[in-house]
């Protein structure tokens, strides 16, 4: 203990900390000591492989690199009586790190880092970061769209401003999206219900695929997303980030700006504030405007932390506003109109000219997040955690329709109105690398309230939540293995509007989840892993009981009280290859569920006074889901470099023998593009060309859709980026280009295809500029 | 002793930052035990149950309807007359004699109030903003306006004005004049809202009733 606050003094006074992410301006600092009596290892050889520097360790076992770019890095160290030893590390900020280098075998990532440690570096199975530079050419899109860069991840589109991430051909409520570390709960029921998250409070988003449910909780079936803020600063500076982003398709600008220091009177605390600004108008396809398609946002965070020598505490606080116009020729009237829509080659709104004014049909959407941290150290290796996070959805949806009374409408009410609250605590322990172990307990739980007002559809309901689960990793040289198991109990209480009266219904649900697998690493650049899992999801509140008209869909949704738990057994594979020339990463999967819950279309429509309407029920099957995705990357000797990445997924109702609904076709994607010669002052200048096919999707249960699935298509587009130094200020330009081409095309898992083209041509320029307004160390250092 | 100091400072730091942050939540609805559809922000929803076709040929009566109990969704709707709730009709055919002037009245009802509020008087009152179609046909211009139905031999005449300046039909009263006699043909009787948008066709605004009814000529 004596000798980790030594390190951490050190380390406080000797650090200067470099603004967060600027490009290829970060500093690794570590220092390497015997894993087993915590000396510090002298004149150790340190090698960064790709691109490849190597240095040696001082006296007191530190060493340095500087100017690096972000990313994964793999560190290989080596000391006289240690066997060699590669470390893997993610570096999205300056980072100070302590490696313990074991005695006598080779394992990968047992790095302790001192500051702000993440607690969910630990589990590294078929997991996948969009790094800084990704993001950089997605900046300005809904938290979906920036998300497709992701292998095996698709989204569930209402147009280009309404996108739902899709994880392995999963999305809803079996994908759980954490906000900096906190579930993200809203109205998650909806097809047209996007998360309601700013992706610039994101400065790190993770996948994790398929292995989560112990974890995160025994619903994470498909996946869970991690969206992770910048740490916060731990020396005394004041440094932020600005972001511009204009794009020429709906006419869209938007303003980011972020500002984050360290007190230098009060030692210790640090702080953040954030914010965006988004306004869009019509959007458009090739051929026509879309009608009311305008976005807006207003968002903001802070966040306030304590860094403690005996403990950490954090809070955090953001907020989320969107209104978002719906297409009004998608909103549709019923039967007979829809069968209008679909028979139109062009939408009756066609003529519209280009707007930034918002009219019915929209949503409004508002979210809340206050979220406290607390841990401290319950030893060198070990840590403990409570976190709690209050919640507040709240959902406003507004039907093309205007009420019929004129006086009524003058208020300008919506039709649908939920609040959604919900408070989630966890107390967390976990411990790194002890005697070949590493693990992690916990109890988790969640309440719920779900008020609303306006025309019924999804009954008012409370639920709550807990679970406990443990988790630990035994790591040999080659070789990782990891087994968890957990334990949930959850209940529902609706109240259903039956014959004009209320009634209330009581549901409660439990089960195990457990995961096992293993990570096999017999190179330095071959990692392959293999896990299985099972998870469990008991039936929502909306497959249970909505019984209504969603005017937003024309349909008449009616759940069933009688649906069971649905469970998962899934197994995946990921296999990654890491050479300086040649990279690649292949995933297979497959998940059987038992009584997997779905939409499905009844017989006949049914008649309301309003006309008719198709009826969806909730039905539920044995069923399959399994796919395979993959990249591979090349990089020619003249900074040349090729990437195609492609992914297959495959649903099967096993009792209806028939294809699942909604599931993305085959996809197919290319990259080529030419990385420029480093001058003095542009820096990691690059242009690409990614050009996207979409096959048609052909495994569809006969007799369901309203429409059939749209044709194939073809999508070129592509991406120049820069860093401009003037005076050591970096400038990040990115330009994008996408559907470059302006192809008339529609896609399967746009609900929009029914009613219009998706958008044409849209060019996106971006400005980020990280800054460093003030830092004492850099000052006194130089 | 300093820790504590700056335990107690962060702690007090947290509560004020979220006593800034807190939105006024007062006027939201209580949170759920019994959700009702009346009272919060929202007044009433507005609910049509009922549409009545009251035909009437200058000496006897008949009144056909479709009522669906609790508005769109929920219950289903059924047609009458002749029928109660126990067995609900799934159609209704208006039987017409051929060669004859009918003098036809159509009727909204909300019959979920008490007592049951008239939908169409508020039609009327907004007669600029509505229109009836029936079969989705566009009618000549007043003071004939009239639509014929194909597949049978009916022509139906508009017979009210919206009293806009260039005066457009309403169509809650109508004139029906049958020939021969003819199979039963379906007729979809629908109520349109076009607020700013009436031009006396069917194309603009939403649909707020449509109802489609058989038409036999004896």
């Amino acid at each position: 203990m004596f000798i980790y606050k030594q390190i951490l003094v050190f380390f406080i006074l000797l650090f200067s900390f470099t603004a967060g992410s600027q490009t290829c301006d970060l500093v690794l600092k570590g220092v390497v000591r015997d894993d087993d009596n915590s000396e510090h290892l002298g004149f150790a050889v340190v090698k960064l492989l790709s691109p490849e520097k190597v240095i040696q360790t001082n006296e007191k076992g530190e060493f340095i690199f500087e100017e690096l770019c972000m990313g994964n890095y793999k560190i290989l160290i080596q000391h006289v009586g240690c066997k060699d030893t590669i470390f893997s590390i993610d570096l999205v900020r300056s980072k100070k790190i302590i490696f313990n280098l074991p005695h006598s075998f080779n394992q990968l990532k047992d790095i302790e880092i001192i500051a702000e440690k993440s607690s969910d570096e630990i589990l590294p199975q078929a997991m996948e970061t969009i790094s800084i530079k990704e993001l950089d050419k997605s900046k300005g899109l809904p938290l979906g769209e920036v998300l497709k860069g992701v292998n095996g991840v698709t989204t569930f589109n209402n147009g280009a401003t309404i996108s739902k991430p899709m994880i392995n051909g999963m999305q809803g409520y079996r994908i759980m999206t954490l906000n900096n570390g906190i579930r993200q709960e809203g109205q998650n029921w909806g097809n047209e219900h996007a998360p309601e998250i700013d992706p610039f409070i994101a400065q790190k988003i993770t996948v994790i695929r398929g292995t989560s449910t112990v974890r995160y909780g025994s619903d994470a079936i498909g996946g869970v997303i991690l969206i992770e803020p910048n740490s916060l600063p731990d020396s005394a500076s004041i440094t932020g980030e600005f972001n511009s982003v204009g794009a020429t398709n709906g006419r869209s600008g938007i303003v980011s700006g972020q500002l984050q220091g360290y007190f230098d009177k009060i030692k210790g605390f640090s702080w953040r504030v954030q914010g965006t600004v988004k306004q869009g108008g019509s959007m458009k396809t090739p051929t026509y405007y879309l009608k009311n398609t305008g976005v807006e946002e207003k968002n903001f965070s802070y966040a306030l932390a304590y860094h403690g020598k005996k403990f950490n505490a954090e809070i955090f606080y953001s907020q989320f506003n969107t209104v978002i116009g719906i297409f009004s020729s998608a909103h549709i009237g019923n039967l007979t109109d829809l069968q209008a829509a679909f028979n139109r080659s062009k939408p009756a709104d066609s003529l519209a000219d280009f707007s930034y004014i918002i009219d019915r049909p929209k949503q409004v959407a508002e979210h809340e997040l206050i979220k406290f941290n607390f841990h401290f150290h319950t030893g060198l290796r070990s840590r403990f955690y409570a976190n709690y996070a209050y919640q507040y959805n709240k959902r406003q949806e507004y039907d093309k329709h205007r009420p019929r009374n004129n006086q009524l409408a003058d208020l300008n009410l919506p039709d649908y109105d939920f609040r959604l609250t919900t408070h989630y605590g966890e107390v967390l322990w976990e411990h790194d690398y002890i005697n070949r172990f590493s693990g992690k307990f916990g109890v988790q739980g969640m309440y719920q309230e779900n008020a609303y007002t306006g025309r019924y559809l999804l009954p008012g309901f409370f639920s709550g939540t807990w679970g406990v689960f443990a988790l630990e990793k035994y790591i040999l040289p080659k070789i990782e293995f990891e087994i968890g198991a957990r334990y949930d109990e959850r209940y529902i209480t609706p109240y259903v509007l039956e014959q004009n009266q209320f009634v209330r219904y009581h549901n409660s649900f439990n089960g195990f989840s457990f995961n096992t697998g293993f990570i096999y690493k017999p190179l330095t650049n071959l990692k392959t892993s293999f896990y299985a899992a099972n998870g469990w999801r008991s039936p929502s509140v909306n497959e249970l009981y909505t019984n209504g008209l969603h005017h937003g869909t024309a349909t008449i949704e009616r759940g069933d009280k009688n649906l069971k738990t649905e469970r998962s057994f899934n197994v995946i594979s990921n296999t990654q290859l890491n050479f300086k020339k040649f990279e690649t990463e292949f995933t297979v999967y497959n998940y059987y569920f038992n009584n997997f819950i779905y939409y499905f279309p009844g017989d006949r429509p049914e008649l309301t006074i309003r006309g008719a309407f198709p009826v969806f029920y909730y039905k539920q099957n044995n069923a399959n889901i399994f796919g395979t995705d993959g990249s591979v990357k090349y990089t020619f000797p003249f900074n040349l470099y090729l990437k195609v990445r492609g992914m297959v997924v495959r649903g099967y109702n096993i009792d209806d023998k028939q294809p699942l609904i909604y599931m993305p076709a085959d996809r197919l994607e290319g990259t080529i593009g030419y990385t420029f010669k480093d001058k003095k002052h542009l820096k990691d200048t690059y242009a690409e060309i990614v050009s996207q096919a979409v096959n048609k999707q052909t495994r569809v249960p006969v007799n369901v859709d309203y429409a059939p699935p749209p044709d194939r298509y073809f999508l070129v587009g592509g991406n120049v980026s820069t860093t401009l130094l003037i005076k050591r200020q970096p400038l990040i330009f990115t330009l994008s280009v996408t559907n470059g081409l302006n192809t008339i095309y529609r896609d399967y898992l746009d609900r929009f295809r029914y009613y219009n083209d998706a958008v044409g041509t849209n060019i996106t320029f971006r400005l980020r500029m990280p800054f460093t307004l003030y830092n004492k160390n850099k000052q006194t250092n130089k | 002793m300093k820790t504590t100091t700056k335990m107690i400072l962060s702690a007090a730091v947290a509560v004020a930052l979220i006593a800034v942050s807190c939105k006024e939540k007062k006027k939201d609805p209580q949170p759920t035990p019994t959700p009702t559809t009346t009272g919060g922000p929202n007044p009433d929803p507005e609910v049509i149950t009922t549409m009545k076709v009251i035909v009437d040929n200058g000496t006897t009566t008949a009144t056909y309807f479709y009522k669906d109990p609790d508005g769109d969704g929920g219950i289903a709707g059924f047609y009458g007359p002749g029928t109660t709730t126990t067995s609900a009709q799934t159609d209704s055919v208006i039987n017409l004699l051929a060669s004859k002037n009918y003098t036809v009245n159509l009727l909204l009802l909300d019959e979920t109030k008490n007592p049951f509020d008239t939908i169409s008087n508020e039609v009327l009152n907004e007669a600029v903003d509505h229109m009836f179609f029936f079969n989705q046909l566009s009618p000549s211009a007043l003071p004939n306006a009239s639509v014929s139905i194909s597949g049978t031999n009916l022509t139906i005449t508009y017979k009210d004005s919206d009293g806009a300046s260039t005066p457009k039909p309403i169509g809650l009263l109508t004139e029906w004049m049958t020939g021969a006699t003819s199979a039963k043909k379906e007729v979809n009787i629908e109520l349109k809202h076009q607020p700013g948008v009436k031009n006396g066709t069917y194309a603009p605004g939403d649909v707020d009733v449509a109802i489609p009814f058989k038409i036999k000529i004896n």
